[in-house]
């Protein structure tokens, strides 16, 4: 073949940037619901905060999940506020985290699935392939809006969502109220699913939760139809797991 | 003699994703290129499911099963009707039924998709089940034969060996097809342009335009797996990638 052949961007038929890009990759929406309420203030805040960064820092220097993740990041502490908007992780703007006031849990679970249906009409419009969402629930607290009419709207609005199939998860910082988060992990569950329950952190290590999520996104983004996907032990954060 | 030479030349290649060299994981794709027996060309492909145990065992008993199925077929190939190509995949439905009895394992261990085309003539016969498409280049345009079926989310689709893979069998029948490109799901992302369900056509033009100076197969094969092995591929997709080329030779020399 006479034709010079770029190595880096034009093998076997001459293919440049420019004939790829455009084709949408496939998508995993990620909800954060991240309790900032004044009881998190101090270090339970700061481990938080340098979990959360360490987290989009890696999924963004990984080739795969920088694609295929979106993350959106809701928190609640007094009010709850979308702090980011689903983003891929290289155009996440990580939030500075303060601590303040009562856990508008159910509140929060309502704008985060309020972002996430609205994001998946739009992959779904744009007929762009999705995984399982994904939606962690942190707290160190339990819902200070519980019996108000949000918090009813937050647990049927879970309940729907995991019946279409939503990854739910729920970690309780020390001092979460444990019952509660039990209560809505069971009354949420589809009938065909395992049980789930809420999982306690040791003590601050956030980091090691974050990395936790990367690394099981990570195995997330590189399956493919038929993969089953198995998650890395959650003994590395999580209490009373061997 | 006025005999044609080759009516039809095919290339292909496969490669085993990023994702899979790391994990030690051996390709579990597998494909097939008949030569031309009566006049008749067949091959396919097939993408064994990640999950499934035997599924490289799977996908190589199902592509054979289905070459075979489609070459030994009597008759014309434009004649093939539903029933008939609805009997081909029963056939290699009923081989893994029967594989996995005679191995001790349940037919979902041999979970693949499958892709097969065959060339007769004017006519171009296109099958499928699960994901990966068929595109085709006819003398009005460049168009997809089928498209990938998907599940709602991702990592779901249909298998040969799946309970419903009846009502997920894509027969299509295309004539005057100058040019065909098949691929399994680790190409889609190139290949086709999910929010039109059209060819991605940058792509794929580049790739039929290089079939039109009547290449030799080999030459082809080596650059489908430059392609494959090429970092505009292989840092935007880390999944088995199996792609295979069919194309008509339009100056057959008299004997």
């Amino acid at each position: 073949m006479s034709e010079q052949i770029d190595q880096k961007i034009a093998v076997g038929f001459g293919h440049a940037d420019a004939d790829i890009h455009g084709n949408a990759d496939r998508r995993c929406p990620t909800v954060l619901l991240l309790d900032v309420s004044g009881s998190m203030s101090g270090k339970p805040l700061e481990e938080l905060q340098a979990g959360l960064t360490q987290y989009i820092d890696e999924v963004a220097a990984d080739s795969l999940a920088r694609r295929r993740l979106e993350i959106a990041i809701v928190t609640f502490g007094g009010t709850v506020q979308v702090a980011q908007d689903f983003a891929t992780p290289d155009r996440v703007l990580i939030p500075t985290l303060s601590a303040s006031g009562d856990t508008p849990m159910g509140q929060a679970i309502v704008a985060g699935l309020d972002l996430l249906k609205d994001r998946r009409i739009e992959l779904s419009r744009q007929a762009v392939p999705q995984y399982k969402p994904w939606v962690f629930l942190i707290t160190d607290g339990g819902p200070t809006d519980e019996g108000r009419e949000i918090w009813h709207e937050g647990v049927r609005r879970l309940r729907e969502s995991r019946s279409n199939r939503v990854q739910f998860f729920a970690v309780a910082v020390e001092g979460a109220n444990m019952e509660k988060l039990k209560q809505l992990c069971d009354e949420t569950r589809p009938a065909d699913e395992e049980a789930r329950p809420p999982l306690k952190l040791q003590g601050v290590r956030f980091r090691e939760l974050f990395q936790w999520i990367t690394q099981s996104q990570k195995a997330i983004t590189q399956s493919n139809p038929g993969d089953k996907v198995s998650f890395p032990p959650i003994s590395g954060w999580a209490a009373g797991q061997s | 003699m006025n005999v044609a030479v080759n009516p039809w030349s095919c290339a292909g290649h496969s490669v085993p994703g990023g994702a899979h060299i790391m994990a030690g994981l051996p390709c579990q794709d597998f494909f097939a290129l008949t030569n031309v027996v009566n006049g008749r060309r067949v091959v396919a492909l097939a993408d064994g499911a990640g999950s499934a145990k035997c599924c490289q065992t799977g996908a190589r008993l199902a592509v054979e099963t289905m070459i075979r199925a489609i070459a030994n077929h009597p008759g014309n190939l434009k004649d093939i009707t539903d029933v008939a190509s609805l009997e081909f995949g029963r056939l290699v439905h009923n081989e893994l039924v029967e594989r996995s009895k005679a191995d001790g394992n349940e037919i979902g261990d041999y979970a693949c998709t499958l892709l097969a085309a065959a060339f007769e003539g004017g006519c171009s016969y296109f099958w499928q089940v699960g994901d990966g498409a068929w595109i085709v280049e006819t003398t009005q345009g460049i168009e997809c034969a089928t498209w990938p079926y998907k599940g709602e989310f991702n990592n779901q689709t249909v298998f040969i060996t799946s309970d419903n893979w009846e009502s997920k069998w894509t027969p299509a029948i295309f004539e005057d097809v100058v040019a065909t490109l098949g691929f399994t799901d680790g190409m889609e992302m190139f290949c086709l342009d999910a929010a039109t369900r059209k060819p991605h056509l940058p792509f794929v033009e580049r790739i039929f335009s290089a079939l039109r100076s009547q290449p030799s197969e080999s030459e082809i094969a080596v650059r489908i797996e430059q392609m494959l092995t090429s970092p505009v591929v292989t840092e935007r997709e880390d999944d088995d990638l199996t792609l295979v080329l069919v194309w008509k030779n339009s100056a057959n020399d008299p004997g």
